[in-house]
């Protein structure tokens, strides 16, 4: 095997360039831990959301789509009040009945859940950090992605600020987090209010908080005689991870990205490792005529694109780390892009696989060229 | 020498060998005993629709035809939709992903084409079962029992045979609900 000091020696001989080529795979790593973690982000917001004791009764025709979903409000509350199996929470039945909407303001979209105060019983998981739940008429309380999904300054998004939506002012009179979880991006405001905003009737869904998830059936059979109702009920779950796989496509496209990335440092190595081959034609010879072995040589090329990559690998996964959290939007969500050590593991094994890709093809023309030749600096 | 390539294919061959012949949409649990002794080897003979049977009443004993809208999780129970109302693969473009649903149609005429269908036991408790027998979403069946009808206005068919009469053609790769 060539020594390392043989190899970290010609790496400093050729600073400019290899300076480059680590800034290059630098940019590939966090461009793989971002896609990563973005795909990775936005299909465990959705799946992440679910309990196994949470049922939604859906509209008759919604199947799986909440914002498609209608149940005039007297059906939905006579659900809400008649289903099966749902918790009492200090003295509340867990059964909330909630409107869905998404709402533009200028070319952002903002997620609104109107609620009742069994909501609080039935998703637990949302805790108010500053403020209070909106308890008058036109207030609202924000998740933590709200602001960034519509678009909003921080200070529009502070309590006592008023947004517009739905051709109405509503005040902020709260903001509450839910980690992980796709509440993060809502804003929440009383279901009468929201009602009266968007001029409808109905609602979209009835969330139930079961004493045992087992007990599903019993709702499902609630669900399928009582017709007049006009629901359906499905897991959370199950509905979620409905939502999760109409992002797939999203998520895919991202990890797609992340591959091209990595072929990208590939090439970025390999040009890098040619220059290198070429200007080192004779030095090259000179080592295969001294006795080392042509396998020898070539692993030593295979080495230095390496670590070249592994370098800059190093330095790409270290400014993801100080870069720490970005809030990104993706269709009907936003999620807190925060790279896990597997994201950054997977920045960190792209760049070496792009060093190991890189060098390959310049190694093998290296040693493949007849010894002769070599010698006399022929390429 | 075994090839390399003939070994390649070998994975392939275990996958197909696992898979068997389960057909999409149904589950691989099998039925409790209760629930598989409903289904009925022979044809039960002339059937009345779904609208028609609610419309009637149906005193006594009736057969009702129509398709599986519904299928109730953990129970002998699912909703029948009237033949006539066509389903989501009959009616909407190339490339559905949920052809055994009836999103296309309002909730009123789901509503009023549907029909709950329930096997009970002795105790008139619904029949516990992991799966339905050999049944899937959309299929066609004929069932029989008795029609009754709670304060709501809602009819449930008590039934105490099941016989399957078709099971529409539809793309392979899809989805199914579990």
């Amino acid at each position: 095997m060539l020594p390392l000091g043989y190899i970290l020696r010609n790496l400093l001989r050729r600073r400019a360039r290899t300076a480059v080529t680590i800034g290059g795979i630098t940019a590939t790593t966090l461009l793989v831990i971002a896609m990563t973690s973005f795909a990775d982000g936005m299909t465990e917001a959705a799946v992440g959301s679910a309990r196994d004791d949470r049922v939604y009764l859906l509209g008759v025709s919604a199947e799986t789509d909440l914002v498609r979903s209608v149940i005039a409000r007297g059906r939905a509350e006579a659900a809400a009040a008649a289903a099966p199996a749902v918790s009492t929470i200090d003295g509340v039945r867990a059964a909330s009945v909630e409107l869905h909407i998404a709402t533009r303001t200028g070319n952002d979209v903002g997620l609104v859940r109107g609620v009742t105060p069994a909501a609080y019983a039935v998703h637990d998981e949302v805790t108010i950090i500053a403020g209070r739940e909106p308890r008058g008429q036109f207030e609202i309380m924000l998740g933590p992605l709200a602001g960034s999904r519509m678009g909003l300054a921080p200070e529009d998004t502070a309590i006592g600020s008023t947004l517009r939506m739905e051709h109405h002012d509503f005040e902020i009179v709260g903001h509450f987090s839910a980690p992980g979880t796709i509440y993060e991006a809502e804003i929440w405001t009383r279901l009468p209010d929201i009602m009266l905003a968007t001029k409808r009737e109905d609602v979209s869904c009835v969330v139930l908080r079961l004493d045992r998830p087992e007990d599903y059936g019993e709702v499902s059979l609630f669900t399928n005689r009582r017709l007049d109702l006009e629901v359906v009920a499905m897991p959370e779950r199950e509905l979620m991870q409905a939502l999760a796989s109409s992002l797939m496509p999203i998520a895919s496209l991202a990890r797609w990205m992340a591959l091209l990335a990595v072929i990208a440092g590939a090439f970025a190595c390999a040009n890098t490792m040619f220059a290198a081959v070429l200007a080192r034609t004779r030095e090259l010879a000179t080592l295969r005529s001294l006795g080392y072995s042509p396998k020898v040589v070539a692993f030593g090329l295979i080495e230095e694109s390496a670590l070249t990559a592994l370098i800059g690998g190093a330095i790409g996964t270290l400014l993801a780390l100080s870069i720490g959290s970005i809030s990104l939007r993706y269709p009907m969500g936003a999620l807190a892009l925060e790279p896990e050590l597997t994201n950054r593991a997977i920045g960190l094994g792209a760049a070496l696989v792009s060093g190991l890709l890189g060098g390959i093809i310049p190694a093998l023309r290296a040693v493949r060229l007849p010894l002769v030749d070599a010698l006399g600096g022929k390429t | 020498m075994i090839r390399c390539s003939h070994l390649l294919i070998l994975p392939f061959l275990a996958v197909a060998a696992c898979s068997g012949d389960a057909t999409p949409g149904i589950s691989a649990t099998p039925p409790s005993a209760a629930a598989a002794a409903i289904v009925l080897d022979a044809d039960p003979g002339e059937a009345t629709s779904v609208i028609d049977a609610k419309i009637d009443g149906g005193d006594g004993q009736i057969v009702v035809s129509g398709r599986i809208r519904n299928i109730v999780k953990g129970y002998a129970a699912f909703t029948l939709m009237d033949n006539e109302v066509p389903f989501c693969g009959e009616q909407c473009e190339e490339g559905c992903q949920t052809p055994w649903d009836y999103c296309c149609e309002t909730p009123q005429k789901i509503t009023a084409n549907s029909l709950a269908v329930e096997a009970r036991n002795s105790d008139g408790k619904p029949i516990a079962t992991p799966a339905l027998p050999e049944l899937r979403l959309l299929d066609g069946v004929k069932v029989t029992g008795t029609l009754t009808k709670d304060e709501h206005g809602n009819y449930t068919l008590l039934a105490q045979g099941i016989y399957r009469t078709d099971r529409p053609e539809l793309p392979d790769g899809l989805l199914w609900p579990q």
